[in-house]
């Protein structure tokens, strides 16, 4: 094995990314800490982090004589447990390779046999989903069927079907009353969908937050709701349970409840080191499954997070947990040392104006300083020189003039000479760098859908990132925003799914039949009216017959390709066909992530929907409900955006498309050139999008947290501070993160009412602080300003 | 002020031996779809067919270590469309057959018809039941993980922004040992196709097995090569982990050689015929007189136990030069798909970057010959006309 002392400089003689820049003596101090004492990094943004876990991990098994197979290392996205493990191998085997060839003298035998049995690949990596799922697969009893995961869709369409139609969910006034408070607008539900998605936020609730069902149902002042609300999440396990499914939710359940019941001993047994990445983001259940595991195995263990950048509230996370950890241990687990706390400040990420602007932003608020582990994080210290870049904003009259200016700038650094700015009494000129495009930049909002919410028959308004696609469109650059339209509102999905209706149910009839909510019906109408106008232009091919004499043979159920009609047919064969008339998804990356959406969609419907995604011929009343099962089960969910697109099937974005995407899709990430939206919806103090900005009550996140927070242990903790001000705390937080993922340039974008120095218009985002003073305002004695006169961007 | 550029994240792709590398090698169009962009097959019968096999092995092998009373165990599945039958005993293949049928349809994966599943349940009883008694025993080590990293050919680190010069690649397999092996009956025919393929096998070794619900291909097709690859490979992965024993051996099991059907019985004919199988019964044997009158239509005869069990079981014998040709195979296809990739991330579209060369079997079932610019024969781009309903 290899001293402690020689680790790093091994690392930096093995490995050629350390050989410009040795790992600094925070990242150092992280990676030779006593192996036996827990480790909490607090790590700021750009710190290096996965840097540090990765080379921890590594010397537990130089230094510490470890094998990688004793090691397990979670973090919370798949994208990111790819890149964790990637580096793991990459410079384990760089490391492995040195010590091969250069061997510490006196060379020993034992030091290569030592050597041979190091499997870099041995790692156990993954997000804890994934390391829960297979080490229940692989330690089952025989004859034990595998669990099956189930995924959002179809976990939903179980959902609705098995337990919420059986216990009358849909028919219940009072239920629906008390449903309210978790809406986002405080009104009851509005149709069956919204119940649906309620109901599955609150039974995913139920497990992630361990709560007393008992306790919950037995007092306060819903009884009634909340009783129908236990029974029906009592009859969705069930049937769950019969089927061997489970949810994400479950699935943690069950391996928490194997681990404490000794089924797991062959997965704990070699263990000796957990290393977990963003634990800012752990729920109360996975911080269990951490805490059982710790305390049956005694494994080194290192955690790292930042408060600061907890964004999945509404998915259980708790950063409280986090936050309290050293009390957590205490509490829960008396015999272990609570971890030792390092911060890693240094940030190698961007210049140092932006990130004096990260850590002016935020101290704004005082309220959130106690919200933060305590004592709070230091400022964070840039390491880049200055490229003489302030921090810009680019603000407008009006969308479409600030969509225009947008569009100029970025054609200006990436397709022009640049654009100058004058800082300081000087300028300077932003442009590309050779090679350099589109890629290079991002715009990040907290909602990057491309309209407004629609309100009746009236076309919805176009939003910034709609704005900004056709401009660009208009100059021939793509623009790569999957997430900013549902997939019922792209026109080639919405053609493809029109001609399935078409096919399978002409004239509607067997869509009328099933009193569908007006939603579906609206989006139907919508689809249908795509598939005609497409049909009737005759699209290629149309030889040796044309997509309409298809679609009447279909409807007909006339066959064209073989003598007689099939008595069953599957839907997805269907729509694989219809991609003939539709060469954007067979030959466009980003057609092939609308289109897994909908062929999962399909796919998944088969699971649970009465005859498996297919169309039957010749057996009434069989071939009518085989139409209304999959108008049911498959197209109304879609056309009720409760089927998501999974952008990461792409695995690259081509680097001349300008990529859009929601603050939480961008956590990990980095750009050279990050443009924030912050204000291009609020041309008035709008109550409706307080919530985004400057919340007048508690959101509907909040307040399911306090529902139940006297039914879990977790309770008090997570309610110590009030709901509004923990919605507040989680404002900042996500442009905190916003505000910190660029390297070169970071551009704050929006309408200028904001700005204005009398303006109403609050925002987390542009400096206010919760108790209504404005960091961007100075007082002033006299007629005050048009504009705020205190702002820390250069405007352009 | 000059901006950076966005750095790509070196990520070590992995690739799976069996879902990725053959999976390309049977066609590059259809891979991109089904495995590039996750759409599921519209019949997934193959697959069906080969996960409830291997699902049915499996559990066997589990029951069987617990303790089970001798073979053979009965076979008593669930009529269709009815309750599942009570009172068999665990080790009943039907109620093996259940638990891997229900765990195929909670994730979507159904018998095509009844046919398809009434047939998959005489495959497996005779997996467990005539392969089960002379495999089980042998097993040291049942559904190993095996996993490598390799490095990327340099023809693709020639290329810009190439993602990685390393790729990881994984599979599952059985692992037998020459402890087992040795300690196994002499009328154990697994032991002996071992010892007829790899004469001479001294000292400590492993062999490892693997399943396919598929026909002893003919030698001169392309999936007998790609099946000896794999063995080789996986011996390659095997002998990268901690404490394995240099690997004398791969054995392939083509259950369906078990209870061949009609098509396969025309297939063997020809492929005797022309020559181009290795394995064939004695003309002047029971077996050769039976196939040599089959016709088309014909019942199957019912040929004996050892000719089916040379028909399903293949050893490749295993040595340093042999996986290392195999494994620059590999290389290979890892470095045409890592082009493929990076190619279509270039250029932002997919036809003119990933090439069809599925085999005419494969094209005919394929979901999307449609609209495939250049299906089986291959002969050049063609104009794509409007398939027919349904």
């Amino acid at each position: 094995m290899i001293q402690l002392d020689q680790f790093v400089r091994l690392v930096c003689a093995a490995i050629p990314n350390f050989q410009a820049a040795a790992p600094d003596s925070q990242q150092t101090g992280c990676i030779l800490h006593d192996s036996s004492i827990p480790l909490m990094i607090v790590a700021g943004p750009g710190s290096g982090k996965t840097t540090v876990l990765v080379l921890r991990a590594l010397r537990l098994v130089f230094v510490d004589g470890l094998i990688p197979e004793q090691i397990m290392l979670t973090t919370f996205t798949n994208k990111a447990a790819d890149e964790l493990r990637s580096r793991l191998i990459e410079w384990g085997l760089l490391l492995k390779d040195y010590l091969t060839s250069r061997p510490p003298q006196p060379a020993l035998p034992a030091f290569q046999t030592w050597l041979d049995e190091i499997d870099i690949n041995r790692f156990l990596t993954g997000t804890l989903d994934s390391i829960c799922e297979e080490a229940l697969r692989t330690n089952r009893h025989p004859a034990e069927p595998a669990p099956v995961l189930v995924e959002g869709f179809v976990g939903n369409g179980i959902l609705m079907r098995r337990a919420l139609f059986p216990n009358q969910l849909h028919n219940d006034p009072q239920l629906q009353q008390y449903l309210a408070s978790f809406t986002l607008d405080g009104t009851p539900p509005q149709n069956f969908g919204q119940i649906t998605t309620i109901c599955r936020t609150i039974f995913d609730r139920f497990v992630y937050d361990i709560v007393d069902l008992a306790s919950f149902q037995a007092v306060g002042n819903h009884q009634q709701p909340r009783q129908r609300l236990v029974a029906t999440v009592n009859s969705y396990r069930q049937f769950m349970s019969q089927g061997n499914r489970l949810d994400f939710a479950l699935l943690e359940e069950m391996f928490l409840d194997r681990l404490r019941r000794g089924r797991l001993q062959r997965f704990t047994e070699g263990l000796r080191a957990l290393l977990i990445d963003e634990y800012q983001d752990t729920n109360p259940l996975q911080e269990a499954i951490y805490f059982a595991l710790i305390d049956q195995t005694n494994v080194s263990l290192t955690i790292v997070g930042d408060d600061d950048q907890s964004l999945y509230r509404f998915r259980g996370a708790t950063v409280e947990l986090f936050r309290d950890i050293h009390q957590r241990f205490v509490t829960c687990l008396p015999l272990q040392r609570p971890p030792q706390s390092v911060y890693l400040l240094n940030n190698y990420r961007s210049s140092p104006e932006i990130v004096n602007f990260v850590n002016e932003f935020v101290r704004y608020d005082a309220a959130f300083q106690q919200a933060r582990v305590q004592p709070p994080k230091p400022r964070i210290v840039a390491q880049k020189r200055s490229n003489g870049a302030p921090v810009l904003g680019l603000f407008r009259d009006d969308v479409d003039t600030l969509a225009d200016d947008l569009t100029e700038f970025l054609m200006d650094v990436f397709r022009g000479n640049g654009r100058p700015i004058v800082t300081g009494g000087q300028q300077i000129t932003i442009i590309r760098e050779q090679g350099g495009d589109f890629g290079d930049s991002v715009l990040l909002a907290h909602t990057v859908n491309e309209y407004a919410f629609r309100f009746g028959n009236n076309p919805p308004r176009e939003r910034l990132p709609k704005l900004l696609r056709d401009r660009l469109h208009h100059r021939g650059i793509g623009v790569f925003n999957p997430r900013g339209r549902s997939l019922r509102d792209i026109p080639v999905v919405q053609r493809l799914l029109g001609l399935i209706l078409e096919c399978i149910d002409p004239g509607a009839q067997q869509e009328a039949a099933l009193r569908l909510r007006m939603e579906a019906q609206r989006y139907f109408a919508d689809w249908r009216n795509e598939a005609r106008t497409f049909i009737a232009a005759n699209p290629q091919p149309n030889q040796p017959h044309s997509l309409n004499d298809f679609v009447i043979a279909w409807q007909h159920r006339a066959p064209q390709a073989i003598p007689n009609w099939p008595s069953e047919w599957p839907l997805l064969e269907l729509s694989f066909k219809l991609l003939s008339w539709l060469p954007s998804l067979q030959d466009d990356p980003e057609g092939q992530v609308y289109l897994e959406a909908v062929s999962r969609g399909i796919a998944q419907a088969a699971t649970f929907s009465s005859y498996r995604s297919s169309i039957l011929y010749g057996q009434q009343p069989h071939d009518v409900n085989s139409v209304r099962n999959a108008i049911r089960d498959i197209l109304e969910p879609i056309a009720e955006s409760s089927i998501d697109v999974d952008e990461e099937i792409m695995p690259y974005v081509p680097t001349s498309y300008f990529p859009i995407m929601t603050i939480h899709q961008a956590k990990g990430l980095e750009f050279p050139l990050v443009i924030v939206d912050v204000a291009s919806d609020y041309r008035t103090n709008n109550a409706r999008n307080r919530f985004r900005r400057f919340p007048d009550s508690a959101s509907a996140t909040q307040n399911m947290e306090d529902e139940l927070a006297s039914h879990c242990q977790i309770g008090p903790l997570r309610c110590a501070r009030p709901a509004l001000d923990r919605s507040f705390d989680d404002l900042i937080r996500l442009y905190y993160v916003a505000y910190s993922r660029p390297e070169s340039v970071l551009l704050l974008v929006g309408v200028n009412q904001c700005l204005r120095y009398g303006t109403t218009i609050r925002h987390v985002a542009t400096g206010w602080q919760r108790n209504g003073s404005w960091a961007w305002r100075v007082g002033v004695n006299g007629r005050p300003p048009a504009l705020t006169n205190s702002i820390p961007l250069t405007l352009i | 002020m000059v901006l950076t550029r966005k750095r790509m994240k070196e990520i070590v792709p992995q690739y799976s031996l069996t879902g990725d590398l053959l999976s390309f090698l049977r066609c590059g169009l259809q891979y991109r779809y089904h495995s590039g962009s996750s759409l599921p097959p519209s019949r997934p019968v193959q697959l069906w067919f080969g996960e409830f096999i291997h699902g049915v092995m499996e559990n066997a092998y589990r029951i069987w270590t617990n303790g089970a009373p001798p073979f053979p165990w009965p076979c008593n599945p669930t009529p269709a469309h009815s309750p599942v039958l009570t009172g068999r005993a665990l080790y009943d293949i039907g109620t093996m057959g259940d638990t891997v049928e229900a765990t195929l349809s909670a994730e979507g994966k159904n018998p095509r018809s009844f046919d398809v599943r009434d047939n998959a349940y005489v495959r497996a009883e005779l997996a467990v039941n005539e392969l089960g008694p002379h495999l089980f025993p042998l097993i040291a080590s049942a559904e190993e993980k095996v996993i490598g990293t390799r490095t990327i050919p340099a023809t693709v680190m020639r290329i810009p922004n190439a993602r990685s010069r390393l790729y990881e690649l994984h599979g599952v397999i059985d692992v037998l040992t020459d402890v087992q092996l040795n300690g196994a009956q002499t009328t154990n025919v697994i032991r002996q196709a071992i010892q007829d393929s790899c004469p001479g096998l001294t000292g400590r070794f492993e062999v490892i097995v693997d399943y396919k619900g598929s026909r002893r291909p003919s030698t001169d097709h392309e999936y007998w090569r790609q099946g000896a690859w794999q063995l080789q490979t996986y011996a390659w992965l095997r002998m990268r982990q901690p404490n394995s024993l240099p690997v004398a051996a791969g054995v392939l099991l083509y259950v369906n050689e078990l209870a061949p059907v009609q098509d396969d019985l025309s297939k063997l004919k020809k492929e005797i015929r022309e020559g181009r199988t290795d394995v064939f019964p004695q003309r002047s044997g029971q077996d050769g007189y039976q196939l040599s009158a089959w016709r088309p239509g014909n019942a199957i005869p019912g040929f004996s136990l050892d000719f089916r069990y040379a028909r399903a079981i293949r050893v490749v014998p295993v040595n340093v030069t042999s996986q290392a040709a195999a494994t620059t195979q590999f290389d290979n296809v890892v470095a045409a798909i890592e082009r493929c990739v990076l190619n279509e991330a270039g250029a932002g579209r997919i036809l003119q970057h990933w090439s069809p060369t599925g085999d005419a079997e494969s094209c005919v079932a394929c979901d999307f010959r449609y609209f495939c610019p250049d299906p089986h024969p291959h002969s050049g781009p063609r104009a794509i006309k409007a398939p027919g309903a349904p």
